[in-house]
């Protein structure tokens, strides 16, 4: 313990001893962070809409005039057995025509140009949650367009798809601008805790000489090190919070987005933890890879 | 305790050491002594293993030095103690807290190491100055702290490297006192000095380097 004690409050004075240096490190870990918080949270989110918009992948089959009552009766068992399928829902003309009426009201004169009921009926599959890749929705929408009833089979896959690329696009880049932020983190803190060292040289010396091992004399350093990135991670995610609120606030972005899911969501409780775990863990580094300079140097 | 066979250590090709070979007794007190550049400093950097020799062999305590691994040196650290010319002393630290760093370095727990440090610095006539910043005192304290620090977690073998050079007569007395004291309790000391009426206060075996090279070694006749 009395070490333990010791090398934190070797860690708190080399802070102390610094000051200026630490805050213009400490301000930059904050906005570096902050810059990865962001990110993460475009990215978190439109992952969470993707999610949402898979759920509701739906495909329409819509039949034949000339089909009958039986018939579709009949198509609808024999799609119904299909595991891919999660539910059907059947929409005949009347129904069709009604729904068009009622969501496009200003535009009854264009029906009464068509004379009769211009819609087939059809049927809405809903797709079960196993079966939404985009392979197995082609191979649901080929077996359907097979049928003899069919006239044509909509589906709203490939949108979501596109969708899905974009976001993997988004990983790599957020792969990319994350390893460039955290790599000049590393590097704003490694020169601090450099600066710290510069300074405490005689000390080192001193204390090497009294018989102090490599880790007793390094180990407030890297503490040095993952107390400035926690703090800088604990910094950004405050003003991350803050900055969501006032963005939900003052943009209106509270509930649905596009209608889809449940609205923005900030970091869920485990990545905030990882977020800041990720802060420790550079800011070590940054120490480390200073720390290097010491290796050798011991007279 | 210390035995040289052979010890030869050359800086950037001037020779520091020639040759040298001799054997230090447990319990022992010698002074080491010469003209500035003789060796002196260099002999008892490689007994603290700060060098390493270029040629021979280097015993302390049996342990050969030339076979020991760098993760080893600061347990060897912890078995000598220290007291340099300059004092070396943290001055930022309290006395306390300075002569305290040579036993937390060992993890001695903290109410071992209030008891020691306190013990120590009164053994040395600073038992009221523990809160004091090192350059609030005077010359001859601070190389009392020095000493303190070197000798708190009582090592076997205590070298000092001019400790009396900043000094006047009687300051250079009360460090002789000190040290004889330390060696009393059955450590080695290796007193490196220039100051030849410490020799003449106390008649103990003096080895004397000239040129690298041991000139002289053995007890001054009375």
């Amino acid at each position: 313990m009395t070490r333990l004690r010791y090398l934190l409050r070797e860690a708190v004075d080399n802070i102390k001893s610094n000051r200026t240096t630490t805050f213009v490190a400490l301000a930059t870990t904050t906005f570096t962070m902050l810059a990865m918080g962001v990110f993460l949270l475009v990215y978190l989110n439109v992952q969470e809409a993707l999610g949402s918009l898979r759920e509701e992948i739906k495909v329409i089959v819509y039949l034949r005039d000339v089909v009958s009552p039986q018939a579709v009766s009949r198509v609808r068992a024999e799609i119904g057995q299909d595991s891919a399928v999660a539910g059907i829902e059947y929409v005949s003309r009347e129904q069709a025509l009604a729904t068009f009426r009622a969501q496009f009201p200003s535009e009854e004169r264009l029906l009464s140009g068509l004379g009769d009921n211009p819609f087939p009926a059809s049927l809405v599959i809903k797709v079960s949650p196993a079966y939404r890749s985009s392979e197995q929705v082609r191979a649901l929408v080929q077996k359907l367009n097979a049928l003899s009833e069919t006239e044509e089979v909509l589906y709203s896959q490939d949108w979501i798809e596109n969708l899905a690329v974009a976001l993997r696009y988004l990983e790599v880049l957020g792969l990319g601008i994350g390893t460039v932020l955290a790599a000049s983190m590393v590097t704003i803190l490694a020169n601090t805790i450099r600066l710290t060292l510069h300074a405490r040289r005689d000390e080192i010396e001193i204390m090497k000489l009294i018989g102090a091992t490599t880790a007793f004399i390094k180990t407030p350093f890297v503490l040095e090190g993952a107390l400035l990135g926690g703090v800088g991670a604990l910094c950004s995610l405050f003003l991350l919070r803050t900055l969501f609120g006032l963005a939900e606030a003052k943009l209106a972005l509270r509930g649905t987005f596009w209608g889809i899911g449940r609205g923005l969501v900030f970091l869920p409780d485990r990545v905030t933890v990882a977020f800041l775990l990720l802060g420790i863990m550079l800011g070590c580094l940054g120490s480390v890879v200073s720390l290097f300079q010491l290796r050798g140097a011991r007279s | 305790m210390i035995e040289f066979y052979h010890v030869s250590k050359a800086y950037s090709g001037w020779p520091a050491l020639q040759d040298v070979s001799f054997k230090i007794g447990k319990g022992e007190f010698v002074f080491l002594t010469g003209p500035s550049g003789a060796g002196k400093t260099t002999l008892l950097r490689l007994i603290f293993r700060a060098d390493a020799p270029d040629k021979g062999q280097i015993l302390v305590n049996n342990r050969n030095l030339l076979h020991i691994r760098e993760s080893e040196i600061p347990y060897l650290h912890r078995m000598i103690g220290f007291v340099f010319q300059d004092f070396r002393l943290l001055l930022k630290k309290t006395v306390f807290e300075n002569v305290a760093l040579a036993l937390k370095v060992s993890g001695v727990p903290e109410g071992v190491l209030r008891v020691k440090v306190a013990e120590t610095l009164g053994g040395v006539g600073l038992g009221h100055k523990l809160d004091a910043m090192p350059m609030t005192l005077s010359v001859g304290e601070q190389q009392r702290v020095c000493l303190a620090r070197a000798i708190v977690n009582d090592p076997q073998i205590l070298l000092a490297d001019e400790p009396t050079g900043n000094l006047d007569a009687d300051l250079s007395g009360e460090i002789l006192e000190l040290m004889k004291s330390v060696n009393a309790r059955g450590t080695t000391v290796v007193l490196a000095t220039h100051n030849r009426d410490l020799l003449r206060r106390w008649r103990r075996r003096v080895m004397r380097l000239e040129q690298g090279r041991v000139a002289e070694d053995g007890y001054p006749e009375a």
